[in-house]
């Protein structure tokens, strides 16, 4: 008897411990939200509107050079301007949301195209104007592995997600991104994006480097970005009509 | 006169005003940015002559059977601090053709002639949201999804003189996102010659205003535009989104007069001078598989051709009549009054064919397009296109451009003007055939 009761009191003892040990793992990994702020500010080098320099060669070696402009007073609008190569020299794409619209030399007036057809190399145009993750996907599950923190993430109808799913692996020290694997609504792979380099930039650590790989074609993309300033276009310049005379 | 004085003191003081409060923030020299960019490009066609074209038999216009043409895109543009610019555009062409050409008012042009296309200035305030706008230009308004067939085949096709020549005018548009709104005015008398015939019969009658806004909320663009040109024209036009393959639009106008531009004088082609509609549905489909995007499109314009009012065209331009009912050499005195009537009907058969809104007469139309979905960056573009105008007219075009290297582009096209019988435009076009070669390059500096 005294034994059956020694041995219900150990496994109590042992429950107990592994809720315990349950519960100070989930303590010690933050919630999902919070890591994908904390995500989210590798790409965010101000909280008001701000530029850079989007750089993309393919794997060909074709290279050119954006300007991206984002609104400070709506995040989901950007302009981005081509500096390179010549041959692109005047043709400016406006992002609104999910809504694309692309002017260039010759045309009357800027024309409106699918995201589908809104590809920059493998790279679409939500990698490029799509900097942060919060406020566009819900976070499914959060999980430890190996060091680093998984996530899943599912996109928030009508919030112009880029990728129904995403698969978001983050450094579990640091929280910055490692490894993104972007799927469509039935899980199918699209695009993996592998985050290669931080730096510091006026003070603040920001993603300059990364890698995009059509999972159909199996062909990568690379991306730097550079050239941070807080020097945006104003308010104004973020419309159809103004992309003809924006520069 | 005397009253502009203060007036200009006023706005050069406010532009003053402006840029100095732009580049406040910074030394001047720092904020100023400068960008050129120039396009050259060199285009030789070939193009076999419509022999039975009621208004150019066996070619008596002399049309060109090959043309080379030198074309000119200037880009320039001064920005301070990002708040204001100041920009330059310009677009011209200088042409040399096989033969003369047989101008519009009877006149022949000489087989070289220089047109500038465009010649827009234009100034922004780009903190407040306000352009100003004046110049030679040409405005297109509508759903401006790429592209919608009838603009951008009305725009690449050789014959779009009339349409779509750039009037002379001046305008402001102002931004608050989402909404945008702009104006457009021509004044009767410009004080340059207004090549802008969209309606020549009005032409001198009546100042132009042209008011557009539209907003975009979400995936939804949607707009209306009003203009005015002797006639009173309202249009609304509107594009959506359907997941991330599909974009449909549409967009209809009316007017208390024809929307289609009247192209001969009142005796040779009398038509209801009442009101009109036009309508346009459309859509673009890019699937998840292939490199492709598809558009249909189709247009309904009341104020079409009817086959009967082009039978009532012809029989009036075909031959040399004078009032009385003479039509041949004998029926005259002389051979000299002979020479008058038929150089009139030769005036009047040039005058049709210079004016003919290409593309625009049909009643109901349907054209298809099928390119390249990513058109970002490909180093070899296509395009194939076809167009039904009702009854019996068939445009087919296809066309590729090579992006050799850095600055160069090549481009290669051949179309084909099928009139499957003889009630409808087609066969009033001066074109079977064309064939196609381009190079263009492109030079850019900033600082």
């Amino acid at each position: 008897m005294n034994a059956h009761v020694t041995l219900i009191k150990g496994a109590r003892a042992a429950l107990m411990a592994i809720v315990a040990a349950g519960a100070l793992h989930a303590q010690a990994l933050p919630d999902g939200k919070e890591i994908l702020a904390k995500v989210d500010a590798y790409r965010e080098y101000a909280k008001s509107g701000f530029a850079f320099d989007f750089t993309l060669t393919e794997a060909n070696g074709s290279r050119s050079v954006m300007r991206v402009s984002l609104d400070g007073d709506n995040r989901e609008i950007s302009l981005a301007k081509y500096l390179e190569p010549k041959k692109y020299a005047r043709r400016v794409v406006l992002t609104v949301k999910n809504a694309f619209f692309i002017y260039d030399r010759g045309m009357a007036a800027p024309v409106r195209i699918t995201p589908r057809e809104m590809m920059f190399g493998q790279a679409s145009a939500g990698d490029i104007t799509r900097i942060t993750f919060g406020g566009m996907y819900s976070v499914v599950s959060v999980e430890r592995k190996d060091g680093a923190i998984a996530l899943r993430l599912k996109a928030i109808p009508d919030k112009g997600a880029t990728y129904d799913l995403i698969d978001l692996r983050v450094d579990g020290a640091t929280f910055k991104p490692t490894l993104a694997e972007c799927k469509g609504s039935s899980g199918t792979a699209i695009k993996t994006i592998a985050y290669d380099s931080y730096e510091a930039v006026q003070g603040k650590e920001l993603l300059t480097a990364f890698r995009i790989t059509d999972c159909a074609t199996g062909k990568t993309s690379e991306v730097r970005l550079g050239n941070f300033s807080t020097a945006t276009l104003p308010h104004a310049s973020f419309t159809v009509e103004a992309m003809k005379y924006a520069q | 006169m005397r009253n502009s004085a203060p007036v200009r003191r006023a706005l050069s003081l406010a532009l003053l005003v402006a840029v100095g409060a732009a580049a406040r923030a910074e030394g001047f020299s720092e904020s100023v940015a400068q960008r050129l960019c120039l396009e050259v490009g060199e285009e030789s066609t070939v193009t076999g002559i419509r022999a039975d074209n009621p208004t150019n038999a066996d070619n008596w216009q002399g049309r060109d059977e090959w043309e080379a043409a030198m074309t000119a895109d200037l880009d320039w543009f001064l920005g301070i601090s990002n708040r204001a610019y100041f920009s330059f555009k310009g677009d011209m062409d200088w042409t040399q053709v096989s033969g003369e050409r047989w101008d519009w008012d009877g006149a022949t042009s000489g087989d070289r002639s220089f047109r500038a296309k465009e010649a827009l200035a234009s100034f922004s305030l780009n903190e407040w949201g306000i352009n100003a706008m004046a110049g030679k230009t040409m405005r297109r308004y509508g759903t401006a999804v790429m592209m919608p067939v009838t603009d951008f085949l009305s725009r690449d096709t050789a014959e779009n003189d009339s349409p779509n020549h750039g009037k002379w005018m001046a305008g402001v548009s102002l931004s608050r996102n989402p909404v945008t709104a702009e104006i457009w005015y021509a004044p009767i008398d410009s004080w340059v010659r207004d090549e802008y015939r969209y309606d020549s019969a009005r032409d001198g009658v009546d100042a132009m205003v042209l008011f557009d806004a539209s907003i975009l909320v979400d995936v939804h663009r949607a707009g209306i535009v009003y203009y005015h040109n002797g006639s009173n024209a309202l249009g609304a036009y509107y594009s959506g989104q359907l997941g991330e393959c599909v974009i449909p639009y549409a967009e209809c106008a009316v007017s208390d007069r024809p929307l289609l531009p009247s192209f001969a004088p009142e005796d040779h082609l009398s038509r209801d001078d009442g009101p009109s509609l036009d309508a346009l549905l459309g859509f673009s489909v890019s699937p998840r598989v292939g490199n492709v995007t598809a558009y249909v499109e189709y247009r309904y314009r009341s104020s079409g051709i009817t086959g009967k009012e082009w039978d009532s065209l012809e029989s009036a331009i075909v031959e040399p009549a004078l009032p009385g009912g003479y039509a041949s050499a004998g029926d005259y005195a002389s051979a000299d009054e002979y020479a008058v009537a038929f150089g009139a009907a030769r005036r009047a058969q040039g005058a049709v064919a210079s004016n003919l809104p290409y593309f625009y007469t049909a009643t109901h139309a349907i054209g298809v397009r099928a390119q390249n979905a990513s058109s970002i960056a490909d180093c070899v573009d296509y395009n194939l296109n076809a167009f039904y105008l009702a009854p019996d007219g068939l445009y087919l075009k296809a066309e590729s451009t090579l992006s050799a290297i850095d600055r160069l582009k090549l481009i290669a096209s051949a179309s084909a003007m099928i009139a499957l019988g003889d009630e409808g435009e087609m066969r009033w076009w001066n074109e079977t055939w064309q064939l196609s070669l381009a190079a263009r390059w492109t030079v850019s500096t900033s600082e």
